[in-house]
């Protein structure tokens, strides 16, 4: 068997472990990866950037820990972003294990809000998050589109309380906001058809601004949404959380996780093309036999 | 087994998803260890089996044969160097799969998206109609 024949049936188990040696390898050395920036995810950026403090994000987190990997970066990177500059969050978890992740997220960057950190030049002093104040945490419901119409009347009406059980019109944040006319934009991560919900439901039936976090494999569906200027932004896979911590100048899990992706994808192309070689090597030699 | 054990995880599933309705479930210390450091690793590393799959299947059919198959393994590798800082004219490559992206990428979903309200359509009108074959074969 001549060497293109073996190329052409390599064992899938080689592949495999040359993607984990080259993950493992890169994750342990240390070095920066530069973020390319892109209008898509940049938009969302200014728009959070354009905000008064004490305007309302609205944060979506509609995905599972089975895309965690892509998605939870974007949160992180988003909420504290707006805490950062004295914006209020609404969450809402629509997917079944979101309200585990949503508070993971909320422990989490409660606990490096409270250190002085200073982005784009700009310092901001460390400070306590308040449950009421800073973010209302309305939690789980199911049938997302019900919810999501829902919540185009009032609040109220499927989260009559939030996820603690505190009613919403005792927190002092929900005072006066009623629907989504008194929220800047929607930005909902999601890993499935809830975003579906979102232009149909949510933004086609209501007009708020909105934006989607995406896992890569889904962003190219959503492109004519955001062609249609439906979407004003979105944010595909690891890529587009790297891309806001760079903007925010907040260097966090994402751009952690390019370190092993960029390499990750240069393997997957160095076997695509080991391949073509293979086939077309093959196939030159097989006409050389025959003819 | 797998029968009894996807019949397990199915009940079980419903009873985690009711956990979530109120704080109850993420209050209880033994409900959060499970969910952090159970749970998500168990679903985050069934999703990252994903990369090795495609990198083998990315090997074995990503093979330029004819025409088409030519222009899709490019779009593939195009997309796959967008943003990536270390390739020679990483700038002209993100530009074209922008363009990638927001030109032919969109006019085929819209095509799609049109298309399926097309038939939708359609669809609801012979049933309205009552000209919809039903599965049975009766009118």
């Amino acid at each position: 068997m001549g060497v293109f024949e073996k190329l052409m049936k390599l064992d899938r188990r080689w592949v495999f472990l040359f993607l984990v040696v080259v993950c493992v390898v890169t994750y342990y050395i240390d070095y920066d990866v530069p973020i390319l920036p892109e209008d898509e995810s940049r938009k969302l950026y200014d728009f959070i950037d354009s905000l008064p403090p004490g305007d309302i994000v609205f944060v979506a987190i509609d995905y599972d820990p089975n895309s965690m990997a892509e998605l939870h970066p974007m949160t992180y990177a988003i909420v504290e972003d707006c805490w950062r500059r004295d914006l209020k969050v609404i969450i809402t978890a629509l997917s079944q294990n979101g309200p585990g992740m949503a508070d993971q997220v909320i422990r989490d960057i409660s606990d490096s809000m409270t250190v002085d950190r200073t982005y784009n030049g700009v310092e901001y002093k460390g400070r306590e998050i308040a449950n009421g104040i800073d973010y209302a945490f309305l939690g789980y419901k199911p049938y997302y589109t019900l919810v999501i119409l829902g919540m185009g009347q009032d609040f109220r009406l499927p989260f009559p309380t939030d996820y603690y059980g505190t009613p919403i019109d005792s927190l002092p944040m929900m005072q006066g906001v009623i629907n989504y006319d008194n929220i800047a934009c929607v930005i909902s991560l999601s890993s499935g058809t809830i975003s579906d919900g979102w232009i149909s439901y949510g933004q086609g039936r209501f007009g708020f601004p909105m934006f989607f976090g995406l896992t890569g494999v889904m962003t190219a569906q959503y492109y004519p949404y955001y062609g249609s200027g439906q979407l004003r932004g979105l944010m595909g896979g690891m890529l587009g959380a790297a891309q806001y911590e760079s903007y925010a100048d907040n260097p966090g899990r994402a751009m952690d996780a390019m370190k092993v992706q960029l390499p990750a994808h240069l393997v997957i192309i160095f076997f695509i093309i080991m391949g073509n070689i293979g086939y077309f090597a093959s196939k030159s030699k097989k006409f050389e036999e025959v003819g | 087994m797998t029968l009894v054990l996807s019949v397990l995880v199915i009940i079980f599933d419903n009873a985690w998803a009711f956990y979530f309705y109120t704080a109850e479930g993420l209050e209880n210390s033994m409900f959060r260890t499970f969910f952090d450091y159970v749970m998500m690793p168990i679903l985050a590393t069934m999703f990252s089996l994903l990369a090795f799959f495609i990198a083998s299947a990315a090997y074995r059919a990503f093979r330029a044969r004819n025409i088409l198959s030519s222009l899709l393994l490019v779009a593939a590798l195009l997309v796959m160097m967008r943003f990536n800082p270390w390739i020679p004219g990483a700038d002209q490559v993100a530009a074209a799969s922008s363009w990638l992206m927001n030109v032919p990428n969109l006019a085929a979903q819209r095509a799609i998206v049109i298309g399926v309200g097309l038939g939708m359509v359609a669809t609801a009108l012979k049933v309205v109609l009552g000209i919809e074959r039903s599965y049975m074969g009766k009118g």
